[in-house]
């Protein structure tokens, strides 16, 4: 039909389309067959429906066949080769394959479009992570930075102020600016810094020069004031500080803080012998005064002065003295050796023992041996002038140690000196010796890093440390003995002394997961959520809190008297009763025995016992009614099996925490009270009771902790701005570049 | 002769000005402070008891509907904004702080299934049971104006929900099939389907806007992606998904409510099993939406409360209920992450807080300090039976707790015949199978 039409445009080009149309589809319907219309479409769509598809009006007929195209290309030479070359082509081709079925193209389509959106959404995984870890997230997240062009403000503004007149405006354009000059140094580097980076690193420049310039200025008025008070203050405010920081370390570490006081005392008699006090003392000071027109109080200084050039001369101490001072010269270095002998007019008068000699060249020798191999860097006379002082040191600490000392050998040396210069390697840079810390890592304390000829001293340091081990203990006691009434908390010093002082704040990720259904209730039900459900139960209960209760019996055990032992108690009250009691504690201890001498203590004891655990057996419950399905009266006795049924029988032992322990009562109900408010079980992120105690105990209250550490504690997991609208996450966040907020 | 005085600086501990904190000396000496834990508990007990005191979550009802609230759109830029759609096809816009209803008029014959803003929230989009799709302005018509949609595109198939684009001007729409539609266009621009069932919900994943899914009704979840012909997968559950939420700040992750008293948390790279379930519900749960922050989500549900759930947690923490307040149809959260609204069967849309007992309005810094070191607390003491105890004592409706009761029988039955089962059969027939794989039937590529 659809040919005829085309006849029709063909023969009648002249006709008007209405009409045309009209006459077609006149035509059409004589035929009484229903066409199916050319869709009309008025929009673009995908979908194109099946309805609506038409058959090409051409047929199988028209299709073009290649090889009729390439027929007529055989007429020039030319075009010889372009058919060949369509012929050889068409041999090479395969028919494509039949498509798969749909479903399963669809499968296919689908799983390859699932597997490349997993990877986009893999993306945040990172992302996610780290949101979900993190102690604190402050919405709106705004952490990527949004371009914004802005003016330079700063050069323009200040032209706003003037109005300039035509001839400067034309003198400005004639002159080159002088921004076109600058040339950044730093902008050579291989990496340009980012917009956001140079910001960052402008604000951190400003706020170190600011910083400065105030500490400067503080420096300055600090240094303007002439107040003697003022520096007075100041001065004494340091002396605290570092009185303080004393403290600390001696808690810390004693060794240290030993060796600190020493210096510390040092410091003060060479401050004392440099005679730069000698006449700042009142009294001096008084009688300078009167010194001009009083002859005696002249006479009165200048014997002082005398007095005190005599005291400062060097005195040479003898024998008996250094032998009494054994323990404390050890700790201050006195050489002894025989080549220091000469130099030091100290130690003149002592002589070596024997062995220390032999100890002293013993090691001599080795340490040569050792130097010449190991220690290239330093001088072998050098290390020998340390070697001897140190090992004299030694071998005046202690004279009965030597002989094990010497035979301490050589390979341990060896190893020492290796792990310690390996030490040193790695911690060259740090300067921290002190074993307080702000983080969880520990800091191994070096203290030597710096001196030439490190190794050799460190052995010797460690050797001499061992040895030094025993000694302290002692001498520690016969400090604090000599300073306890400076010392006000002594006892408490002392407990805490072996204590590291550890100031890292508690990490704040470790918050208690509770993962559980509320406890949801009617307002009718009472509290049978703790499963007293059953009434016999609470009966039992109730009985078995009865039979708590009831008093015990005042005993006096004589045992306690005699047995018990005094133990020394950490408290922090002074013990200021510490009367000789041992002479007390024997006429006590006669007077008890005397009054108890009838007693079998022993056994009555074991009888206390005995009755302690009868009483906290649980005991079988009757609960027998006489009468109760049955007859009941004087003379009738229920059947025994009835009987039975109505007793709840309890089971017969249970064990006990004191049954094994002989002469002890433990009471195991003492805690019943406290039981309830006790957590039963570790709440999930912590794995150790441990962990868990340290975190309940350490405590977060602006009562307990400073300020800023308690503005730490309290800060919540989400912080949100009033009124602001959260925005999803955005995808720039992945790309894009951090802010400072 | 000089006499001497205990005397003290007024200095040290008065304040200069009213305005100021008092001064209070403090030693932090630990020595000095042998009670402190016991203290602080003390301290999380009472802050746990004030909580208690002050959870008062309920803030007022928009009430004018005269059929139940079928569907509820919050404004993407304005907060006080909230339009409903009822069963009668009526349409209201509300003013939340004011309570008061704005505008009103019927959109639709029949239910409104969906309301969407666009993204500028100059327009929203209404679709309703006549499977029209229209789009009207936000601005209150003139005196004398009449309402009229500014376009309704007359859908060939059933519309029964409705999701807009984040960023573009293209929405879907859900219903016999998923179509894909530009906001100035009449014809879809691509429609998707899998299988013959109907879908009853759609949602674009707002990070990624690429990524659709949507619930169908053979209980199958769908998942799309804007950009292909063919969708990407389908998980088929146990029993139907009523409703799906992405996490606004988890792109991959996304919530399911579910008919079977559940809520499912998924992961899109692993939809073989859900990574969280969520129970406590006593009745089908209908809908679902996450806070911004993506950290919780609230659910309504069927049989009449709302909970709140931690999005790691698999029980609520929170739950709400009135005595008038009827089937839960739908569930809002604010999005400043303060408020949650929600409409109901009883033609009523209820605001809440999201945090029962939190203070609203402006803090002093001293009272936030305060309130922030009481949650610190009661976080502290968390485990501690006493604190847990207050801390999680919910009041419910006798229907909510027989029914729970019902269902822990019911639970305990199946688990002792499982146990039954497992003892009295070889070792290994019966598996131990983790809940969070009974729920799942089929991941279909």
């Amino acid at each position: 039909m659809s040919d005829d039409s085309d006849h029709f445009e063909f023969s009648d080009q002249e006709l008007d389309d209405k009409g045309h149309d009209k006459i077609v589809e006149n035509v059409l319907k004589l035929n009484k067959v229903q066409h199916v219309k050319s869709p009309h479409r008025t929009e673009p769509t995908t979908q194109i429906s099946e309805f609506n598809l038409v058959k090409s009006l051409s047929g199988h007929q028209n299709l073009v066949h290649l090889n009729e195209l390439t027929k007529v290309l055989k007429g020039r030479k030319k075009h010889v080769e372009i058919a060949n070359k369509v012929k050889s082509a068409s041999g090479r081709s395969k028919t494509l394959p039949k498509p798969l079925e749909k479903p399963q193209a669809e499968r296919i389509k689908r799983t390859l479009n699932y597997e490349k959106s997993r990877l986009q959404f893999d993306r945040w995984e990172a992302l996610v992570t780290s949101n979900r870890a993190a102690p604190q997230l402050i919405f709106p997240l705004d952490h990527v930075e949004k371009l914004k062009i802005i003016e330079k403000k700063a050069e323009v503004y200040p032209s706003t102020f003037r109005l300039k007149s035509d001839l400067q405006k034309k003198l400005e354009a004639l002159e080159p600016k002088s921004e076109e000059y600058h040339i950044d140094i730093e902008e050579k580097n291989e990496f340009p810094l980012t917009l956001e980076e140079l910001k960052e690193k402008r604000k951190e420049a400003a706020k170190l020069r600011a910083h400065q310039s105030y500490k400067e200025a503080k420096a300055r008025r600090q240094n303007k004031i002439k107040s003697k008070k003022y520096h007075r203050i100041l001065r004494r405010e340091k002396i605290k500080e570092k009185l303080k920081e004393f403290e600390l370390l001696q808690k810390t570490n004693p060794e240290e803080a030993l060796k600190k006081l020493d210096d510390i005392e040092k410091a003060r008699a060479e401050e004392r012998f440099s005679l730069r006090h000698k006449g700042t003392g009142q009294w001096a000071r008084n009688k300078q005064v009167r010194a001009k027109y009083d002859k005696e109080s002249r006479k009165v200084l200048a014997q002082q002065l005398s007095i005190s050039r005599e005291l400062t001369q060097k005195v040479k101490p003898t024998d008996s003295e250094s032998e009494d001072e054994g323990i404390e010269s050890s700790n201050t270095s006195s050489p002894t050796s025989k080549q220091a002998d000469k130099n030091n007019p100290w130690v003149n008068g002592i002589k070596p023992d024997k062995d220390v000699t032999d100890f002293v060249s013993g090691y001599r020798k080795y340490w040569n041996e050792v130097n010449n191999v190991s220690n290239e860097n330093n001088n072998n006379s050098e290390n020998a002038n340390n070697n001897e002082s140190k090992t004299a040191n030694i071998g005046v600490t202690d004279g009965k140690i030597k002989k094990y000392k010497i035979k301490s050998d050589n390979k341990e040396v060896k190893k020492l000196e290796k792990t310690m210069q390996k030490k040193i390697k790695k911690n060259k840079s740090k300067d921290a010796d002190t074993s307080q810390s702000t983080s969880d890592w520990e800091i191994s304390s070096l203290q030597n890093e710096l001196r030439s000829s490190i190794d050799v001293e460190d052995v010797f340091e460690t050797l001499e440390n061992k040895l030094n081990k025993k000694l302290k203990q002692k001498l520690m006691k016969i400090k604090t003995n000599s300073k306890t009434k400076k010392v006000k908390k002594s006892t408490t010093k002392k407990t805490s002394e072996k204590k590291k002082c550890d100031l890292s704040l508690p990490s704040r990720n470790k918050k208690q997961v509770i993962d559980e259904e509320m406890s949801e209730q009617t307002k009718n039900t009472t509290d049978d959520f703790n499963g007293d459900n059953n009434p016999d139960l609470v009966t039992l209960k109730n009985i078995l809190a009865n039979k708590e209760k009831c008093d015990e019996p005042v005993n006096i055990n004589p045992d306690k008297f005699i047995k018990v032992k005094q133990t020394d108690l950490n408290t922090a009250i002074p013990d200021i009763l510490t009367i000789d009691e041992n002479e007390e504690e024997v006429n006590q201890r006669n007077l008890i025995m005397e009054a108890f001498e009838d007693d079998d203590i022993a056994t009555d004891f074991d009888k206390e016992k005995a009755e302690e655990i009868e009483k906290d057996t649980p005991k079988d419950i009757d609960l027998n009614l006489p009468g109760w399905g049955s007859w009941g009266g004087t003379g009738i006795d229920s059947s025994k099996r009835k009987r039975k049924r109505f007793i709840i029988k309890m089971p017969p032992k249970m064990p006990r925490r004191d049954e094994n322990k002989g002469s002890l009562i433990i009471n195991e109900k003492a805690q019943a009270k406290i039981k309830p408010l006790l957590v039963s079980e570790i709440p999930f992120p912590f794995k150790s009771v441990k962990d868990y105690e340290a975190s309940i105990r350490a405590p977060v209250g602006s009562s307990f902790v400073p300020e800023t550490a308690f503005r730490r504690f309290i800060e919540p997991a989400v912080i949100t701005k009033m009124g602001a609208i959260i925005e999803p996450i955005n995808k720039s966040i992945l790309m894009g570049k951090k802010i400072q907020i | 002769m000089k006499v001497k005085v205990i005397s003290r600086n007024p200095d040290e501990y008065l304040r200069e000005t009213k305005l100021q904190i008092h001064k209070v000396q403090r030693n932090y000496d630990p020595n000095l402070h042998p009670f402190e834990a016991a203290r602080e508990y003390v301290r999380a007990l009472n802050a746990v008891k004030l909580e208690k005191v002050f959870a008062k979550p309920f803030l007022g009802s928009l009430d004018g509907h005269r059929d139940g609230v079928s569907s509820i759109a919050k404004h993407p830029k304005r907060l006080s904004l909230l339009i409903s759609g009822a069963f009668d096809g009526e349409v209201r816009v509300w003013d939340i702080p004011q309570k008061t209803c704005l505008r009103d008029f019927v959109a639709h014959d029949g239910i409104v299934r969906g309301i969407v803003y666009t993204i500028s929230g100059d327009h929203f989009i209404t679709v309703g049971d006549d499977k029209t799709i229209k789009t009207w302005k936000s601005l209150i018509p003139q005196f004398g104006e009449e309402e009229e949609p500014v376009n309704t595109i007359l859908s060939k198939t059933v519309v029964s929900g409705i999701s807009h684009h984040r960023k573009k001007p293209i929405f879907a729409t859900s219903g016999e099939v998923c179509q894909l539609w530009e906001e100035t266009r009449n014809e879809p621009l691509r429609t998707v389907e899998w299988g013959v069932d109907s879908l009853h919900d759609i949602t674009f994943n707002p990070v990624e806007g690429n990524i659709l899914a949507s619930c169908a009704s053979d209980r199958s979840i769908i998942l799309y992606d804007m950009r292909e012909k063919y969708p990407l997968r389908k998980v088929v559950m146990k029993l139907r998904t009523n409703k799906l939420c992405w996490n606004p700040m988890e792109p991959y992750i996304f919530t399911t409510a579910n008919e079977d008293y559940n809520l499912y948390t998924f992961d899109t790279r692993n939809l073989k099993q859900p990574t969280n379930v969520h129970v406590d519900h006593v009745g089908a749960v209908t809908y679902v939406d996450y806070a911004p922050t993506g950290k919780e989500f609230v659910s309504g549900s069927y049989d009449k409360t709302v909970r709140i759930f931690e999005s790691e947690k698999g029980h609520s923490r929170e739950i709400y209920h009135t005595k008038r307040m009827q089937r839960l149809t739908c569930v809002l959260w604010s999005l400043d992450n303060k408020y949650i609204m929600s409409g109901s069967d009883e033609m009523n849309i209820r605001i809440w807080k999201a945090r029962a007992s939190e203070k609203l309005g402006p803090l002093k810094p001293r009272e936030r300090a305060a309130l922030r070191y009481s949650d610190t607390l009661k976080e502290k003491y968390a485990s501690h039976p006493q604190i847990k105890r207050i801390a999680r004592h919910r009041q419910v409706p006798k229907h909510i707790y027989n029914a729970q009761k019902e269902l822990r029988t019911i639970k305990d039955k199946s688990k002792k015949k499982e146990a039954n089962r497992r003892a009295h059969s070889k070792a290994g027939e019966v598996p131990y199978v983790p809940e969070r794989q009974k729920h799942v039937l089929k991941e279909q590529q």
